[in-house]
């Protein structure tokens, strides 16, 4: 009888085990019914239109090497690399057996040919200005291609690992030649489909305008065994409120940028059914000066308006408590390359004895803009300056009239976004160079500043590949530009996808993005 | 009648001839870019020379009456151009989404009408009463709400709580017309509800002036059942006058669904006028308001011929 009943212990034990081994064991097959924010508007993957388009080609499209979920460098279709000894040759070996989604074998000839497509002005890719640094491509056999430098280029793996530089298909299917991406925006009829196979999880079935793609699963996928969805549909649902609302009432299983006001009461478990996963480093907010004019082109000025700011209190108001005060520019602290600045904390007192020294009127007027829709962070903005004795006026204008505005020079103090780097030459050097400051038009350096020092530092690390002194130059430089403060790092905030229990395995990046090598889509499973 | 529909229609040239060049001029102003809008704003700035090329490629350089003609010159010819973000042609596009507007406006007009004449009718003849009172209270619910609002209170409701119906989306009614049907709901419920508010209150004005008129006294003197008197006469002769209010509203229901499509994800004109403004997508935002304008046009065209079938004794001039 005591044998019986230990007997049935074990076997109780066993099958409890084993049904929740079960429940965390991937299942195949299922649709999944994702409902993103806009439609699409192309899915070329050498083309660059808007973030959408470019989240869901990473279903479809993939690179020779990807980003892991904490932002390193992993292999993707290539399975090894090697840096030559003078830093300027990369070697990759490819994978062997990758198939495109028309079941033609990835060759090194398909690579160099659909680098160099992106790298021809011609075909004004959107590669084309990543891969500036790239004398040239070289196959060498079915799996090795070499990418010759003409400088050393410490982020080229970083490059690599995006897909905004180029993505691989099979040699010669995209036309080629002088204007044809003008000639197609032009006259191509049904662009959207118009794009060439790739080797992605996911393979394109079919599309319908404002209602959805279907993607199915790539039965001939690098990565055996995955994806474990049969079917992906992705329905465009523009009203984050109706969107969150489907996915509670299981009508989308998984959708993006979920609003923040519910993420606690599912983090609380009030939505039992509900489950989220986090970017958590995804948006990053700041404020930029016009530093070449008065009156900003003043440093204790700026600093007097650092001093009126209380990031804290932004975080609560504007993003529901979701975020962290920047201390520099869109690097995560969980970077390594995160310089610890100390978070400067609200001084009116301080505030106020910096405009005095500053010797500006205090009754001068700030012309802070925005873009329509930044409401929430303005206001609080606004508020704080206010209440430091600055006197505000805050305009709401268009994208494009703000960055008509920046890149002439034309503003005083902006508002503005940015995403999150991974490495700081992926950021400072041409976000507050001279060359950049001083350009006409400018280009990403709205402010105009300059500082010789700081360009000398960038340079200098732009040329070494070793880490310890990239850091060393890099930490002056980053010091110097804060010291300096051309722009206010103000937050960053992350993104959330809200998805049902059903939905099992799905994980992002800081970058939100919907699919990647190590997680995302091609990793979510439905649970029956 | 064959002369008037004629003659109307010959008016409806000037008539969209100044719509163009309003749509042309307004959607010109519109602050943005739409050459930075398409290359994205890093890209744009970064390479001049394409943002450039495409601009003239374009014709976006020309100056802003030349690019006009040029628009109009294919309009003219049956083209609407093609949209600077898909490079799809236009009337394709516009094709593509107008089944979807035809359907949920339909719709909304059946449920306005449905709601809107009883309540209306039941409003008159009640006058002063609870009945009353209640249809007006629903008409003034029905102005003063906001279609968004209704529109997530539906889904919260008869999406979410109950699950009656889907909260968003739309099934092709060639795919599947029982599907079909059940996101069409609620959408027209929302966009009904505005219309019906309204006229529920130009039905019960007329019906409340006509009652009062000698020959319901005549009819009631002859001995005629008031229910027959209402719905054979009073009625009818109040609805020529609604059908005016009714004929405005319905074009309204083609335009200005906007937020209802966005709500529901309701792939319609609407919708795409709205992605069009976002994008500076000026060949797709001139297209489908002109297409707009010419339903709203047509639509009132189609009110006049009906007035005149309801009380033939209004002059077809």
């Amino acid at each position: 009888m005591k044998q019986l009943r230990t007997l049935a212990l074990i076997l109780g034990l066993f099958m409890i085990t084993g049904s929740l081994w079960a429940a965390d064991t991937p299942q195949y097959g299922g649709r999944l019914i994702f409902g993103i924010r806009k439609d699409l508007s192309s899915l070329n993957p050498f083309w660059r239109t808007q973030s959408t388009d470019s989240y869901v080609r990473q279903l479809m499209f993939e690179g020779l090497l990807d980003f892991d979920l904490k932002g390193k460098p992993v292999p993707a279709l290539a399975e090894a690399w090697q840096i030559s000894s003078d830093g300027k040759t990369y070697t990759f070996k490819l994978r062997s057996g990758v198939k495109f989604h028309n079941g033609k074998n990835m060759t090194a000839q398909d690579v160099k040919w659909s680098a160099e497509y992106a790298m021809n002005p011609k075909n004004a890719a959107t590669g084309l200005s990543l891969l500036r640094n790239v004398e040239s491509v070289t196959a060498r056999g079915n799996l090795i291609v070499d990418f010759k430098l003409k400088g050393v280029d410490p982020i080229f793996l970083n490059i690599m690992a995006s897909i905004r530089p180029f993505v691989v298909v099979p040699e010669g299917s995209v036309a080629t030649g002088s204007n044809q991406r003008l000639k197609k925006l032009v006259k191509a009829k049904k662009r959207i489909i118009g794009f060439p196979p790739g080797t992605g999880p996911f393979v394109f079935k079919n599309y319908k305008r404002a209602r959805h793609v279907t993607l199915v699963r790539n039965k001939n996928y690098w990565q055996k065994g995955l994806p474990y969805l049969d079917e992906l549909i992705l329905k465009p649902a523009r009203d984050t409120q109706a969107r969150f609302t489907s996915v509670r009432a299981g009508d989308l299983d998984l959708i993006e940028r979920a609003p923040y006001a519910f993420i606690k009461k599912i983090t609380d478990g009030d939505y039992p059914n509900l489950g989220i996963a986090e970017a958590e480093y995804s948006g990053f907010r700041r404020l930029i000066f016009e530093v070449t004019k008065p009156p900003f082109n003043n440093p204790k000025l700026r600093h007097a308006v650092r001093y009126a700011l209380d990031m804290r209190e932004l975080i609560t108001a504007a993003y529901w408590g979701y975020g962290v005060p920047a201390t520099v520019w869109a690097i995560p602290d969980t970077s390594p390359w995160h310089i610890g600045l100390p978070e400067i904390k609200r001084d009116v007192a301080k505030s106020k004895a910096l405009v005095k020294e500053s010797g500006v009127d205090p009754n001068f007027e700030i012309e802070l803009i925005a873009r329509k829709g930044e409401e929430p962070m303005m206001q609080v903005i606004e508020r704080q300056l206010t209440s430091a004795g600055f006197n505000v006026k805050l305009e709401f204008l268009t994208g494009g009239k703000i960055s008509r505005m920046r890149r002439s020079g034309n503003f005083m103090l902006g508002f503005s976004g940015a995403e999150v780097v991974k490495d700081p030459a992926d950021a400072y050097p041409f976000r507050f160079s001279c060359l950049e400051g001083k350009r006409k038009k400018r280009i990403l350096n709205y402010s105009g500043y300059c500082n010789p020092e700081f360009d000398q530092l960038t340079d200098k690390a732009s040329q070494t590949s070793d880490k310890k002194e990239r850091f060393k130059l890099y930490d002056k430089a980053i010091r110097l530009v804060h010291s300096d403060l051309p722009e206010i790092p103000l937050v960053i905030v992350p993104r959330y996808f809200v998805f049902n229990k059903k939905v099992r395995g799905f994980t992002t990046d800081d970058g939100a993005r919907f699919n990647l090598t190590t997680g995302g889509l091609s990793r979510t499973w439905l649970a029956k | 009648m064959g002369k008037y529909i004629l003659k109307r229609l010959l008016q409806l040239v000037p008539v969209l001839f100044f719509v163009s060049i309003f749509v042309f001029l307004i959607i010109h102003l519109i602050p943005g870019d739409p050459v930075e809008v398409m290359l994205g704003e890093d890209d744009a700035a970064a390479s001049q020379e394409l943002y450039d090329a495409l601009r003239k490629q374009l014709g976006l350089d020309a100056p802003i009456y030349i690019q006009y003609v040029r628009w109009m010159g294919n309009v003219l010819q049956g083209n609407l151009g093609q949209s600077m973000q898909t490079g799809e042609p236009v009337w394709d596009m516009v094709k593509a989404r107008y089944p979807a507007t035809i359907y949920l406006a339909f719709s909304a007009f059946i449920v306005g009408i449905l709601i809107s004449i009883p309540a209306g009718v039941i409003a008159a003849v009640k006058q002063n009463t609870p009945l009353d009172y209640s249809a007006m209270g629903f008409a003034l619910f029905g102005i003063s709400v906001p279609n968004f609002w209704l529109a997530l209170l539906l889904i919260l409701f008869f999406g979410l709580y109950w699950r009656v119906f889907p909260t968003m989306g739309y099934v092709d009614p060639s795919v599947n017309f029982i599907q079909f049907l059940w996101h069409l709901i609620l959408p027209a419920i929302v966009l009904g509800t505005a219309m019906a508010s309204s006229i529920t209150r130009f039905v019960r004005a007329e019906m409340l002036e006509q009652l009062r008129l000698d020959y319901v006294r005549t009819a009631k003197a002859k001995g005629l059942p008031p229910r027959a008197i209402v719905s054979r006469h009073v009625l009818k002769n109040s609805l020529v006058a609604a059908t005016t209010a009714i004929g405005l509203q319905v074009g309204r229901l083609f335009g200005g669904s906007t937020i209802v499509e966005t709500v529901f994800s309701w792939p319609g004109l609407a919708l795409l006028v709205l992605e069009a403004i976002y994008a500076r997508d000026y060949p797709l935002l001139q297209g489908s308001v002109l297409f707009l304008a010419f339903t709203y046009v047509f639509v009132n065209l189609i009110v006049d011929v009906i007035y005149h079938w309801l009380d033939p004794r209004i002059q077809m001039e």
